[in-house]
């Protein structure tokens, strides 16, 4: 079967991590540079606990639907260890780029200790065995260090943008920043960006 | 569309709808902004309508559905693309559309197929299609939820018959598309390979084979639960014990909202129904007046505030009018938690975020002549008291548990209390609660420290409400205000 043409973004993690706005800021980001950006938004509950996935097609040539056909992902950003595998097994292949967050959300069936979460060396062997190229960093304890884990998901669109594999530079979305928050609030989301860019630099 | 919409509806004198459907509600895309009509109208009512005779506004509906057929039959929403001797035509309507090009370009058979897209689907400009089909080309409907543009369609081919060969339709009726549950691109690519006779494989086989064992083994499903520092998860905690220690096969009626995650895997399903909004109040007021037939079990009705004044007040006065034994458990966080906050009649906001007065559930319920009592779901203590005196009493009664939902508490204040776990004071596996704080009580800003054998916290995850000190038999949680 033929190959997607339009660029495939899987953005994966569990409910209330900033998975929406991540992919909104993502998509913000292409439109800006005229791309056409479908987002299937998000998948599960939102801000329940559940796994959430969201989907960004961007394409020079047409609007894509709203989500990736199987198998046909190019880039997965995961801020969570556990739903990045969950997202190769939808939409991997050999070829796929892979950011991810190496915290754990521990899902309630690990809680209640009716399973163990899985070994965290294992499933980022596991993570680099089934893609094409693999980066980590623990964006939840950069955001903790800066005070709130409502940054996580702007340090992982920080590591996003360092490793260069899609045509977002960190001033076009530092451009989607400051027209989202007010000044302040954007200096903070600036900061967890670059602290983002800096986790992945020498990887 | 929607604006064209709005002229139809003009044009036509009739309601138009403009139907949104799984994806297309949840999906979100770069669109291009025109203009505004700004019509110089004052609202008024106009007068000479009449609803009456209904016979004679029957006949003109028919009439004006012949009128929105003909200018459907011309419209630029509906397009046929692809070759001229297609193999076999699509005919799709809303996300079907996208799901079927992506299908064709992943097969590559835009050069073979030809694809009807619908964008006025009823009444059916079926003028329109009969020009694109072709005898020898099959027609494959993807369209989401209920098969309805299939069986019209069928219908019109077997109006249009005239002896000459039509083509076959398939479908969901017949099989071919997936019926059940939302559509995708790869239901799509399976519904084309089927129709088509041809094989596919979506992607590198040994990929597939092992990534999926990987996922077997490594990934756990992750049921909804209510958030930490949920008052819901404290209020149904408080419900759980009551019910237990009244030992009487006591059960809630559920409702629409946060509070029915009590039914999943993060809850103790004590919510044994769930069907529309305000559902569970109008079937725990039917519930309690089964005494008759020998129905002697508790019945408890659990509804939002939101919901509460949405759906739940005719309920309410109909158990208290019939004097129905049931109680009414309303949680409120202060907010449409579920949905994503939006304003309520108890909230100071209006639908258009005007400020307003809050109207209080309280004084709805008193005046109607029922016992309420309101508590505060973070002092268990008091909250199970009262609940437990408010379900022996006769009658229907309310009890109202309030306090803000925990994310709109984490957003305006923040985290109240640094919570930990003591771990010299919980000891683990060896305590006889049987790990009774996260086994039992399931609150996600609490887990397992497998290396130890003992509960931790989980500092990226908790909201610092600090219920969870109430729990632990050995008093090992400690809460600190910040």
């Amino acid at each position: 079967m033929g190959r997607s043409k339009s660029l495939n973004i899987v953005v994966c993690g569990t409910g209330g991590q900033g998975n929406v706005l991540l992919s909104r800021f993502i998509a913000r980001a292409f439109v800006s540079k005229g791309y056409h950006v479908t987002v299937g938004e998000t998948f599960g509950m939102s801000q329940r606990g559940g796994d959430v996935m969201s989907h960004v097609r961007v394409s020079r040539e047409r609007s894509y639907g709203p989500l990736i056909p199987n198998g046909q992902g190019h880039v997965v950003l995961s801020l969570e260890p556990m739903e990045t595998i969950r997202a190769l097994a939808g939409y991997g292949n050999h070829e796929i780029l892979v950011i991810s967050n190496v915290r754990p959300v521990h899902p309630v069936v690990c809680i209640t200790g009716e399973k163990d979460y899985p070994n965290l060396e294992r499933i980022k062997q596991v993570i680099k065995e089934m893609s094409g190229r693999c980066w980590f960093l623990d964006a939840t304890q950069i955001s903790l260090k800066m005070g709130n884990t409502i940054l996580t998901n702007m340090v992982m669109i920080g590591a996003l943008a360092q490793t260069g594999i899609v045509n977002l530079t960190k001033s076009d979305i530092v451009d989607v920043i400051r027209e989202t928050f007010p000044d302040d609030v954007a200096q903070t989301n600036i900061a967890a960006l670059t602290r983002g860019m800096q986790a992945v630099e020498s990887q | 569309m929607a604006k064209w919409a709005f002229e139809l509806s003009e044009e036509i004198n009739s309601v138009v709808f403009l139907r949104s459907v799984t994806r297309i509600s949840h999906g979100s895309g770069a669109i291009t902004f025109g203009d505004i009509n700004h019509l110089d109208r004052q609202a008024r009512f106009d007068r000479s309508f009449s609803p009456n005779p209904v016979v004679q506004k029957h006949a003109d509906l028919k009439e004006k559905q012949k009128k929105a057929k003909a200018i459907f039959e011309g419209s630029s929403f509906n397009w046929y693309s692809g070759p001229q001797s297609p193999k076999m035509i699509m005919v799709c309507s809303g996300t079907g559309w996208p799901y079927t090009m992506d299908a064709l370009e992943l097969l590559d058979l835009q050069d073979m197929v030809g694809v009807i897209k619908l964008g006025t689907t009823w009444p059916m400009p079926i003028e329109f299609i009969m020009k694109h089909i072709q005898p020898d080309a099959p027609l494959l409907v993807i369209e989401e939820v209920d098969p309805f543009i299939e069986v019209h369609l069928k219908e019109a081919l077997y109006n249009t018959r005239d002896g000459s060969k039509l083509p076959s339709v398939y479908g969901k009726n017949s099989g071919h598309v997936n019926a059940v549950g939302e559509l995708n691109p790869d239901n799509v690519v399976d519904s084309i390979t089927k129709v088509l006779g041809i094989e596919r494989q979506s992607r590198d086989h040994a990929y597939s084979l092992k990534i999926n064992g990987y996922a077997a083994e490594m990934t756990f499903p992750r049921p909804p639960i209510w958030c930490a520092g949920c008052p819901h998860r404290a209020s149904l905690w408080a419900l759980k014990y009551a019910l237990r220690l009244e030992g009487a096969e006591g059960f809630a009626t559920g409702d629409i909202g946060c509070y029915a995650l009590d039914r999943y895997y993060g809850g103790w399903q004590l919510t044994r129904t769930q069907s529309c909004m305000g559902g569970g109040s109008g079937l725990a007021s039917g519930f309690g007046k089964l005494e008759q037939f020998g129905f002697s079990q508790k019945v408890i009705a659990n509804c939002g505030d939101s919901t509460f004044f949405h759906a739940a007040i005719p309920a309410l006065i109909n158990a208290v009018h019939h004097k129905a034994n049931s109680t009414f458990m309303i949680l409120d966080n202060s907010t449409t938690g579920m949905t994503g906050f939006q304003p309520h009649p108890g909230t100071q906001f209006d639908a258009m975020g005007d400020t307003t007065f809050p109207i209080q559930i309280e004084q709805v319920c008193r005046s109607l002549g029922c016992t309420v009592e309101v508590a505060d779901p973070f002092d268990l203590e008091d909250m199970r008291d009262k609940l437990w005196d408010l379900i022996h009493q006769e009658g229907t009664k309310v009890i109202i548990m309030r306090r803000k939902c925990a994310l709109l508490a984490m957003r305006e204040e923040g985290p109240q209390y640094r919570v930990w776990v003591d771990q010299e004071r919980c000891i683990g596996e060896d305590c006889g609660c049987d790990r009774y704080c996260t086994r039992i009580f399931k609150c996600p800003g609490l887990i397992w420290d497998k290396a130890v054998g003992k509960a931790k916290v989980d500092e990226a995850v908790c909201a610092g409400c600090g219920f969870c000190v109430n729990i632990c038999p050995q008093g090992a949680i400690s809460r600190e205000k910040i």
